[in-house]
């Protein structure tokens, strides 16, 4: 029998409906071993205890207490209630190293693509991909394995023995297999990675592929949309260089810098970099599907089968939404398993994943956790508002004295919205700066259910202080409620964390009436306060007694400093990171959805080059709305005295609706909230949902007008 | 779709009757440039109408505005005074679309589907479920003779097989109305044959067939009525016999004669018209070019010699089914037309050479003395020489059974 004949009669057992069902228990009773043996052989995890002693004890209840006794016995609560919430933390981060889930992922991941591959009687041609992919890999445990067998290898052995609970002289072969594995080279988990990336691709394109296989014109020509994406070069070519950076990406990053730089780094580019190749490949795709149909004429056929326009250009939108989705799950599984992969990898003062050096955990472990890897929401400090007379009153001052100054200015809602915003902007530039020594009080608001929930939370800030020299410091006292001051050396102009105790949050209470009753309506709130002093508190309590003002001052800064916009904030976990992380995803579906409409519609009356630069410029105005929407802000249609400039009016006319339009897709930011492990809740996808289904709906609907008014055939005569 | 040994058809229909399939009032297209100044004036008022199961011929030069007027009844260009109307809907009406199969006057086909595919894409376009995808499939590339090749990509298929497989897209709905823009353009003439062939058996059925083309015989070959455009206007409309047929001359086919039978029937003819009328011109018929590269194709298939190219077709595609309504409408024609200009079966098969009856020889040599008919043999060219070497049996029978007489004077030497 020759090879060929060989592989035909595979081919054929492979299509068999017992192969299918007896190769599909054997991957789920594989897949559930896997995970079983991950789990046993998971490394015990340390966990820090508080010693009960440390808990303040209730005085007794006939006991009279001074109020300074008082006020100690609440500082000594607060403080064990800090401790707590912080080992508790600890704890939950400390046990994500036992955490098998992204393992059982993984292993689900996998085994619903073996399935798959089973059941569509692709397992030949992914059994070639798998091995050549894997190759590299097994050849070189292979050699390890071979080398220890003949010369023997204390350093294989060695691992090998520190994998069991005991140093057994007998590791066995599956440790030693392990022992192979640990410390392999870079470049073979790369092909390997590609190939599983590739593989994944290959078999989700293929049930794309089933599921459009239904015999109605949209899902024909959506598949014939697959079909073609699949054999034109330029997207062959556009998968390949994005499987490639995907899979290089952890290769690339610096063992040297801190774990969670590392891993904000894997998501930005994982997410936010394949994002964009996937948009240019979406909207190329989309664009070229329905443009070249009509330069090659290939659309005549189709279009003069019973085929109505909204089915065509449907189907066309499907064909690519599908392959973006496709495209979009092979990243996000990259990307997830590989961020599963580096969460396990050393972080900053730890000896080895999840054990620090000196304490029960590492700043760099703590960071990543609980500010990166997490969903977490932020309230900013609650600015007091002004009174509407005394606020109405300033910008009549203003108006007047701008009048002084210039006698042809108009007096209308137009300049006093604008002197209202000026004078609102001027408050709160006043309210966020300290002039040297100064303290202020800043309060944040909504907090109560951090405090239920007894989880720390995490201030984070930034200090500008002149330019912002980088190589200049500024000391800033920081006081939290219940909790002794704390002084930071603070680099100018970069964004920094302090972990707070929920133990600072105060819950307020009803103001009684004159009856005193309570309210009703009340709805407790938690607040925290922090005091910010411009300038080193615990000098000052050293240098007050002093004599000579040099001294006595010395506590203070320089110079005042101010904290901009987006320098001051609380944030606290509300959710997990994979859950964020999946709606994150579903966010990024949802804009290259509207994307491949946009390519669409673009190209309905347009050539294929024409259409794509006018895709790609609503891309990237779609993208940067939000900077826009900024911009215009300061770009006036008219000067101060309102002399109307004609050009800018036009520019602001055009500019200010297409802003507007595209100002919530710029709002989302998935990538740079998952980056920064902020929640992207249900609602913002709901919200996002609604919004880029509306903007789909609405190029839907032109795109069909379009291309029902325009003639498909040309002159073709003499 | 196997070639059959003749191409001619039999004319059937005299006069269109039936539903109307396509009506088009004073059809006029101007194609207009950026600025919306008229360019081009590509059909120019035009009318007329095609009735179900006819075979109606779009004829005229590149240019003249045939491919314009399909298109505008497919939908794919805008009309821009008139009206047309496919089975009553406007041109853009999915539901009209449903009922109408249609080859492009070049094969658009998608490169990267392979034949199977692209039939398989088209079938679904038409709703159709997969039991009767694959059996049409099956059957259509069976008939264009694609069915080696079918895992092939388009784009590696000749123009004849992108061609074939374009003709076998148009029938994958069994339409009852078949739009075929210039369908022969890169054929080989065993393809051309196959597809003349293929619409005489579809108008057989019931079909209804528009063909446009600037190749007259193909069309002479096919088609029972037609309009002849010409810079986007009609400048002749009517059936083959009203356009084609010549009534002041006659020709007279049969096996080969000697000089003394020409002779003598030239006597006949002179005796008969009182000498005003005599045989023109005497001539071997010659094969076709057609005929012969047919035969050579044959032959080769039968010694079995490989080809990467298309097969050889099978026969018409079982699906492709006879309209009911339009079979009985078509027997009544047949009834009628019957009575008025004695029509042959349109099979291909069927379809006699125009060559003489022998009853009709007999008779006219019985009356040879008495006043000679108009419809006499009057060819064109000055009669040749008649060689010596004609079948004499044949001319006794024809006249009056009697033997060849070797003293019958040829009529050179009368």
């Amino acid at each position: 029998m020759t090879i060929r004949e060989r592989i035909s009669q595979l081919d054929r057992a492979q299509h068999g409906l017992w192969f299918k069902i007896v190769a599909s228990a054997l991957i789920a009773i594989l897949a559930v071993s896997a995970g079983v043996t991950y789990v046993v052989y998971r490394h015990a995890v340390p966990v820090v205890e508080i010693p009960e002693a440390s808990r303040p004890k209730d005085p007794p209840k006939d006991a009279k207490l001074t109020p300074e006794q008082l006020e100690e016995l609440k500082l000594a609560k607060s403080r064990y209630e800090a401790t707590e919430a912080t080992a508790r933390t600890i704890n939950d981060i400390l046990a994500r190293k036992a955490d098998s889930t992204v393992v059982w992922v993984g292993l689900a991941v996998g085994g619903s693509l073996a399935i798959a591959v089973v059941w569509l009687g692709l397992g030949l041609t992914c059994l070639v991909i798998a091995v050549a992919a894997a190759l590299p890999l097994l050849t070189l445990i292979s050699f390890r394995l071979i080398d220890y067998a003949s010369n023997g290898n204390d350093q294989l052995l060695g691992i090998a023995r520190s994998l069991g609970d005991s140093a057994d002289e007998n590791p066995g072969v599956f440790r030693l297999f392990l022992a192979a594995w640990h410390n392999l080279p870079g470049w073979p988990w790369f092909i390997a990675s590609v190939g599983a990336l590739a593989l994944s691709f290959f078999v989700l394109i293929e049930l794309l592929r089933l599921l459009l296989s239904g015999p109605s014109p949209i899902t024909a020509i959506a598949r014939n949309v697959v079909s073609e994406a699949l054999r034109m070069k330029i997207s062959v070519v556009f998968i390949v260089m994005f499987l490639l950076g995907l899979a290089a990406l952890p290769g690339l990053l610096d063992d040297s810098t801190p774990l969670r730089y590392r891993v904000q780094s894997f998501l930005q580019y994982g997410t936010g970099g394949t994002f964009w190749v996937i948009a240019l490949l979406t909207l190329f795709l989309a664009v070229g599907s329905v443009a070249f149909e009509q330069r090659d004429r290939t659309i005549w056929q189709t279009m003069t089968k019973p085929v109505a326009a909204w089915q065509y250009l449907f189907g066309k939108w499907l064909g690519v939404v599908g392959i973006a989705a496709v495209l979009l799950t092979v990243t996000a599984s990259g990307v997830f398993l590989f961020t599963g992969y580096l969460r396990n990898q050393k972080a900053g003062g730890e000896e080895e994943a999840y054990v620090a050096r000196s304490q029960a955990i590492s700043e760099d472990r703590l960071v990543l956790e609980t500010q990166v890897l997490t969903a977490r929401v932020s309230a900013k400090p609650i600015i007091p508002p002004m009174d509407p007379a005394d606020e109405a009153r300033a910008v009549a001052d203003l108006m007047i004295r701008a009048k002084q100054g210039d006698a042809f200015l108009i007096d209308n809602e137009e300049a006093r919205a604008k002197m209202l915003s000026t004078l609102r902007e001027d408050r709160r530039a006043a309210y966020f700066s300290l002039r040297p020594g100064e303290s202020k009080v800043y309060r944040f608001t909504g907090l109560k259910q951090v405090r239920d929930s007894n989880r720390p939370m995490t201030l984070r800030y930034k200090v500008s202080v002149g330019a912002d020299d980088p190589r200049s410091t500024t000391k800033v006292t920081f006081i939290f409620t219940n909790t002794q001051p704390r002084v930071q050396e603070v680099p100018l102009g970069q964004a920094l964390t302090i972990p707070v105790s929920p133990g600072s949050i105060e819950i307020t209470r009803a103001e009684p009436d004159r009856d005193g009753r309570t309210p009703a309506d009340f709805v407790p709130d938690g607040v925290l306060d922090i005091q910010i002093t411009n300038g080193d508190l615990f000098q000052a309590m050293n240098t007050s007694q002093a004599t000579d003002p040099a001294i006595r001052d010395s506590w203070m800064n320089k110079e005042s400093m101010s904290i901009p916009p987006d320098g001051l904030e609380i944030s606290f976990p509300v959710g997990g990171y994979e859950s964020n992380f999946v709606r994150v995803m579903i966010v990024l579906w949802l804009k290259l959805a509207f994307l491949a409409m946009v390519g669409v519609v673009c190209s309905t009356y347009l050539s294929f080059s024409v259409a794509s630069l006018m895709a790609f410029g609503t891309f990237l105005l779609a993208e940067s709305a939000g900077f826009l929407s900024t911009s215009l802000e300061y770009f006036d249609g008219a000067d101060a005295k309102g002399n109307i400039d004609y050009f800018r009016t036009a520019i602001r006319a055009i500019a200010v609706p297409l802003a507007t339009a595209f100002k919530n897709y710029a709002d989302l930011k998935p990538t740079a909230n998952l980056v920064d492990g902020r929640m992207v809740d249900w609602i913002t996808v709901a919200i996002a949902a609604v919004v880029l289904g509306a903007l789909t709906a609405i190029l839907y609907a032109i795109g069909v007008t379009i291309f029902r008014k325009r003639e498909l055939a040309t002159y073709s005569g003499q | 779709m196997a070639p059959s040994p003749t191409t001619t058809a039999a004319r059937r229909v005299a006069t269109p009757s039936g539903e109307r399939i396509v009506a088009v009032e004073h059809l006029t297209k101007v194609f207009r440039d950026f600025w919306m100044r008229n360019r081009v004036k590509a059909v120019d008022d035009v009318s007329f109408d095609v009735h179900r199961g006819e075979i109606f011929g779009l004829l005229g030069p590149n240019g003249s505005g045939k491919s314009t007027t399909i298109k505008i009844m497919l939908g794919l260009l805008h009309k821009s005074f008139g009206r047309c109307t496919v089975f009553g809907k406007l041109p853009a009406d999915v539901a009209a679309k449903k009922r109408i199969g249609y080859l492009p006057e070049e094969s658009y086909l998608y490169q990267f589907l392979n034949a199977r595919e692209t039939l398989d894409y088209y079938a679904k376009l038409f709703e159709l479920d997969r039991t009767v995808r694959t059996k049409r499939i099956d059957e259509l590339l069976e008939m264009v003779g694609l069915t080696a090749v079918q895992f092939r990509p388009v784009r590696e298929y000749s123009k004849g097989m992108q061609r074939r497989i374009g003709i076998a897209q148009a029938l994958i709905n069994d339409p009852e109305l078949l739009i075929l823009d210039e369908p022969t353009t890169g054929l080989d003439p065993i393809g051309t044959r196959q597809i003349k062939d293929l619409i005489l058996e579809l108008g057989r059925r019931g079909k209804t067939v528009i063909l446009s083309s600037h190749l007259l015989g193909d069309v002479e070959d096919c088609v029972d009525r037609m309009v002849i455009l010409y810079g986007g206007k009609i400048r002749a409309e009517g059936t083959c016999d009203e356009l084609l047929e010549s009534h002041d001359r006659t020709t007279i086919e049969t096996d080969s004669l000697d000089d003394e039978t020409i002779s003598a029937i030239d006597d006949l003819i002179r005796k008969r018209s009182g000498g005003t009328r005599h045989i023109e011109r005497v001539s071997k018929p010659r094969q076709k070019l057609e005929e012969l590269f047919i035969g050579i194709v044959e032959k080769a298939r039968a010694d079995k010699l490989e080809t990467a190219g298309a097969q050889h077709g099978g026969r018409t595609a079982g699906f492709l089914r006879a309209d009911q309504e339009s079979g009985q409408a078509l027997i009544a024609n047949l009834v009628k037309a019957e009575d008025s200009i004695a029509p042959a079966p349109r099979t291909p098969t069927a379809a006699k050479p125009a060559g003489p009856d022998a009853t009709l020889i007999g008779d006219l040599l019985k009356k040879a003395p008495d006043a000679p008919t108009r419809s006499a043999a009057t060819p064109a060219t000055p009669a040749p020489k008649p060689k010596s070497d004609v079948d004499q049996s044949i001319i006794g029978s024809l006249l009056d059974g009697s033997g060849p007489s070797k003293n019958d004077p040829a009529p050179g030497k009368k």
